[in-house]
């Protein structure tokens, strides 16, 4: 039975007019769902109209069919909108009230610190791996033969007095008092070219107080070659220098005397608190003594089996302690070693 | 050592301030720690001719003298003997000043008026004692000089390092030497204007029966000496240097030792029995006194120098007490001999005795000078002696001569190791400076070294000469590019521990650096019993204090005392980690020491805080954060109970292992050691900790486990498909270990065939709606098929054989 189309545009006519207003009057989400059920439901008067359409003749379907869904389409979208506007409006109504100090302390994660002679040591390390040198260790319990004799210090030499030692057992077991062994024990096992940073902890018999310390840190750095000068020994140590210490660092070589080198050198910089005009710090002069270093000595090649007449070397070593107390400004070196947190935690 | 300016300036006429001096010898590489004016320690203090004296009228031991200082005259009141009129005195006038702060004033002594004091070697600080009266002047200075200017008091102290390499320069004579040679100026010899007139030969026969250890002797007897104090002049250059002036045998001696750098031994001959001198070894249990006071015991290892009967000194270090110069000494026999370094070294440290003399001869004398040394000390001997003495010839016993040591070296040499371009010519300059002996050879030049040159012996040690007398500012600083030797893979292991400790400070954990040492009584307070200690740990043969005995066989010492301290100074959560060395005696009957390298942490308080304003975020720590905290370096097994001596607790503790050995431990410090150690600490109770208190450890040994963290990893592929999850709550004995039915759930897991993918324990209940002896844990299982999405009906029936399995393995059901 074909549909009544008067009837139809009756209630078209009627819906037409009160729901686009209405679902623009709804006040909260609860009451637009509820017209949006009214209308574009399952059971929705503009839903129920849009079904009806089918029993009407052909000729008014197709002249109220886009009128239809025209309509859908604008209820559709007004209803989107006013959903997303009272959304957000009743957010805002909920955030009103919300109430965060922002200012309240931190979960403190993470608070820890690497001690500044890790720092410093790595700094170290990691400035000599970027000009080549690869990283070694060794033990810190040595031989009388490592620490010593097969660095040219054989037994009652008087450079000896510069090495205050711990001894630990009978068979001329010791602490080492620098980190020179790992040169022996690396050129013992393998051949030249040999180009090595070894960081670590020494030892030396000696009182305990504000300066002296009877365990501190070195790093110290053997390059072996054919060919290798004082020249290169100078020009690394002071690309060495002024990477640690910044790229304006100024530095003197001076004659020296270690067992191990021939010539020796000490190394000082200009003073890294003053800038070179004097200060309690450098005793007035301008310069700290930074590093010792110097060409191999024959002695040192010959005791691993190394052949002095066709590889030349240098060595150096600093003082991981001391460039820390003065990069960090410690004045007393027995603050490395108490471990107060309060001191620590600053680094 | 200390040297004397203006001395150093009579051997080498540099004209060189103090200052620049210093500069020089900086750069020459001797260090001069510091330089001290020395003045007079008088003003004021002029030259007077005596012009008149009469007796004081008041006072029989005085008298009033009238005396001239060119301009004026001044009445004087003097209480010595030893003026006359027209002699030539230092006058002290009004307002002058004394080195011992005396101010000289216009005075009345005895009623008399004073104008002023007339001085005496003393009082101008010259000598030790007034006993010769007023210092006379010689008659032919002219008036009103200052005294500190006609004896040339001014000077300046270098006190200058000389490394252990370079004993030649241990004296003004070898410093002076060093620096003509650097500076290219002409050197004093010592031997210019030595007078010494010899007569008879010496009293004493020397017999050298150590030549090995002693192979030179020169031996002088002085007769008629006539000991007493030294002239100022003498003595104050000896006060300079840091010596105490004694007599003037004992001066002469040491002045030579500074002067030349030889040491000396003076004996009283007439002490010596025989008399004779023998050069020999000690026998075992001899006795010496010494002079420092102590009575020495020696051995055969301690060369002596003997009388015909007993030691009399011990060589090259100590002279012996009896046979010693005093004031009653009337004829001296003099040493100059040679020690070998090494004898003299090692008897000074054995007997513990450092001299200036043992400090020359261990770093090596200059076996030439002896002959030398021992004339110039002879000659100021006789000299300084009122009435001159006399000396015999020397006795020389050169038992054991050494050939020159020379080195053969060519410009290659030089500048190959220098990389520097210095001209043959240049070179062979620099050389000839040091070795005045050089000849040139086809292939450059041939160098025989002198006596005293004990560091030169190889081309490298000639090269250092050149470069130091050129400047080390000469040699270039531009390397050249160097080849790059292989990577070794101890790079990786030092990188890993660089990114272990990285890890940890991230936890929130701050790096502590301890000492190696620890004491007997730490040890026993962390449980090693007193045994173990001797038998397996290592001791110290010369520990710093018996604090630091011994060699720590854990961490744990250290930073249990860093958490001491940390808590005494009013820290409460403290997380602190080390990586360092721990040390253990090697296996029986080798004396080697295991070494091994720990990463070890302490902890105590709340986490992450104790301050927290969340009560969630300030709850104490417990044993599973530990767990955690060890889990996050290696995924580690971990099996209950801590094998630590009764350090940890023994029910909340666990050893961490890694493929099947253990490799750490973990857990809560033991509340009886805790008490031990003085840490006041609440007893925790059953399970799990509770108190923020309670001190936590973890240790791991690192070097089997520093390759694992570069260990390549390989990609798994990722499922990405939805998964259903099942909560399960179950009812289980109280007895049973998580780990039991972890260990099935893991198998359920890794079957290919089943979906299930994970488990999780998300609750743990115990209480009073359980049947006794029961837990609860409820079971987060979640499900997931790696090719297509899991249906609900095969998650039911893997769920339902799951529980079916936990019930059959351990009787575990659904709660209810």
């Amino acid at each position: 039975m074909p549909g009544d189309t008067k009837v139809w545009e009756e209630k078209w006519n009627a819906l037409q007019e009160s729901c686009l207003p209405a679902v623009e009057a709804a006040a909260d989400l609860d009451s637009l769902e509820n017209l949006r059920i009214k209308f574009l439901g399952r059971k929705g008067g503009l839903t129920e109209l849009l079904a009806a359409l089918k029993d009407l003749p052909v000729a008014d379907r197709r002249r109220l069919g886009p009128l239809g869904n025209d309509l859908r389409s604008r209820l559709e979208a007004l209803l989107e909108s006013r959903k997303r506007a009272l959304f957000k409006a009743a957010v805002d109504r909920d955030l009103a009230g919300v109430k965060v100090d922002m200012s309240l302390p931190a979960t403190p994660h993470g608070t820890g610190t690497l001690h500044p002679l890790t720092q410093t040591m790595e700094e170290l390390v990691a400035v000599l791996n970027r000009l080549g040198f690869q990283t070694e260790e060794g033990p810190l319990v040595e031989t009388d033969y490592y620490n010593f004799e097969a660095l040219n210090i054989p037994p009652e030499h008087p450079a000896r007095d510069m090495h205050d030692t711990f001894y630990v057992g009978a068979d001329g077991l010791l602490l080492r008092t620098h980190t020179s062994p790992v040169q022996i024990r690396k050129m013992l096992n393998s051949a030249p070219p040999v180009r090595i940073v070894v960081p670590g902890r020494v030892f030396r018999h000696e009182a305990v107080d504000a300066s002296h310390s009877a365990v501190f840190h070195q790093v110290e750095g053997l390059y072996v070659d054919r060919d290798v000068t004082m020249v290169d020994l100078k020009g690394t140590l002071l690309n060495f220098a002024r990477a640690m210490f910044g790229a304006r660092t100024q530095v003197r070589f001076k004659p020296s005397y270690f067992p191990f080198t021939e010539p020796s050198v000490e190394v000082d910089v200009q003073c890294l608190l003053c800038g070179g005009g004097g200060c309690a710090v450098c005793k007035q002069s301008g310069w700290l003594e930074m590093l010792g270093a110097g060409m191999v000595h024959p002695n040192v090649f010959r005791a691993v089996g190394y052949d002095p007449s066709a590889w030349k070397g240098f060595a150096f070593g600093i003082g991981v302690d001391r460039v820390a107390m003065l990069r960090y400004e410690i004045s007393d070196i027995r603050l490395l070693y108490q471990n107060d947190l309060r001191f620590l935690t600053q680094f | 050592m200390k040297i004397s300016h203006s001395w150093l300036q009579e051997f080498v006429a540099s004209g060189l301030s103090p200052e620049a001096l210093q500069e020089k010898l900086l750069l020459l590489g001797f260090e001069v720690a510091a330089v001290q004016r020395v003045g007079p320690g008088f003003a004021n203090v002029v030259s007077a001719q005596i012009l008149d004296i009469r007796k004081h009228p008041n006072a029989d031991r005085l008298s009033l003298c009238r005396v001239s200082d060119g301009t004026g005259e001044f009445s004087v009141v003097c209480g010595a003997t030893n003026i006359q009129v027209g002699q030539k005195v230092p006058l002290a006038r009004i307002g002058a000043k004394l080195p011992n702060g005396r101010l000289i004033q216009d005075t009345r002594i005895r009623g008399e008026t004073s104008q002023g004091m007339l001085c005496s070697a003393e009082e101008l600080g010259l000598a030790e004692s007034d006993v010769n009266g007023i210092h006379l002047l010689d008659g032919t200075v002219s008036l009103g000089r200052d005294i500190a200017d006609l004896l040339n008091l001014s000077d300046a102290i270098l006190d200058v390092e000389i490394t252990p390499n370079r004993p030649d320069c241990l004296s003004h004579y070898g410093l002076a030497r060093e620096l003509a040679a650097y500076l290219g100026l002409s050197l004093r010899s010592p031997w210019e204007g030595l007078d010494l007139a010899e007569e008879g030969e010496s009293s004493v026969p020397v017999k050298i029966l150590a030549p090995e250890a002693c192979p030179r002797y020169v031996g002088r007897s002085l007769r008629a000496v006539r000991v007493g104090p030294s002239p100022g002049w003498l003595a104050r250059r000896l006060i300079a240097c840091g010596f105490r002036p004694i007599n003037n045998v004992a001066d002469v001696a040491n002045y030579v030792l500074i002067e030349l750098g030889h040491p000396l031994h003076a004996f009283d001959q007439d002490l010596l029995q025989g008399p004779e001198i023998r050069v020999r070894w000690a026998s075992e249990g001899e006795r010496l006194l010494g002079l420092d006071g102590k009575t020495h015991l020696l051995d055969g290892q301690t060369l002596v120098i003997a009388d015909a009967q007993e030691p009399v000194a011990l060589a090259g270090i100590l002279g012996g007490s009896a046979s010693s110069v005093t004031d009653k000494t009337r004829n001296v026999f003099l040493e100059s001999a040679f020690f070998q370094p090494a004898i003299i070294r090692k008897a000074a440290r054995r007997l513990g005795i450092k001299t200036e003399s043992s400090y020359r001869f261990e770093r090596g004398s200059d076996i030439a000078m002896a002959e030398l040394a021992g004339r110039r000390a002879a000659e100021l001997i006789c000299r300084l002696s009122e009435p001159p003495a006399r000396a015999s010839r020397a006795h020389d016993e050169y038992v054991k001569k050494v050939p020159p040591v020379v080195i053969e070296a060519g410009e290659k040499d030089i500048n190959g190791l220098l990389g520097t371009s210095f001209s043959p010519e240049r070179i062979e300059g620099r050389l000839r400076a040091i070795c005045p002996r050089l000849e040139k050879t086809p292939g450059g030049w041939r160098l025989p070294v002198e006596t005293h040159r004990l560091d030169l012996t190889s081309a490298a040690d000639l090269a250092e000469e050149v470069a130091r007398f050129e400047g080390y500012q000469s040699v270039g600083s531009e390397p050249r590019t160097a080849s790059a030797p292989p990577v070794t893979e101890e790079e990786g292991r030092y990188a890993a521990l660089s990114r272990l400790r990285r890890h940890f400070a991230s936890l929130g954990f701050s790096e502590a650096y301890n000492y190696d040492f620890v004491s007997k009584k730490d040890l026993s307070d962390c449980g090693y019993p007193e045994s173990e200690i001797e038998s397996s740990l290592v001791g110290l043969l010369n520990p710093l204090s018996s604090d630091w005995a011994f060699l720590r066989p854990t961490l744990y010492i250290g930073l249990l005392k860093n958490l001491v301290y940390n808590l005494d100074h009013g820290c409460a959560d403290v997380r602190l980690f080390e990586v360092g060395h721990c040390y253990e005696k090697g296996p029986e009957g080798s004396e080697r020491v295991i070494e091994r390298r720990f990463l070890a942490a302490v902890l105590c308080g709340g986490y992450p805080s104790q301050f927290h304003w969340q009560k969630a975020k300030n709850r104490p720590l417990d044993v599973y954060d530990l767990k955690g905290f060890v889990s996050s370096v290696l995924p580690f097994d971990f099996e209950a109970g801590a094998q630590a001596r009764g350090f940890l607790h023994p029910k909340i503790s666990c050893r961490a292992l890694w493929k099947g050995s253990a490799v750490g431990e973990l857990g809560q410090m033991h509340p009886v050691a805790a008490q031990s150690w003085g840490i006041k600490m609440a007893v925790p109770r059953g399970h799990g900790p509770a108190d923020l208190k309670a001190i936590w450890f973890f240790q791991i040994a690192l070097d089997e486990l520093l390759g694992e963290f570069s260990a390549r990893r390989k990609m798994a592929p990722v499922d990405d498909l939805p998964a259903s999850s099942r909560d399960l709550s179950l009812l289980v004995d109280e007895a049973l270990a998580w780990r039991s039915l972890s260990d099935e759930i893991e198998s359920v897991i890794t079957d290919p065939a089943e979906p299930l993918v994970a488990a999780h324990l998300v609750d743990v209940y115990s209480g009073e709606k359980l049947p006794p002896q029961k837990k609860g844990w409820t079971l987060r299982l979640v499900f997931s098929r790696q090719d297509r999405t899991i249906k609900d009906e095969e998650v039911d029936e893997s769920v339902v054989k799951i529980l079916a399995k936990m019930s059959e393995r351990f009787g575990i059901r659904l709660r209810e």
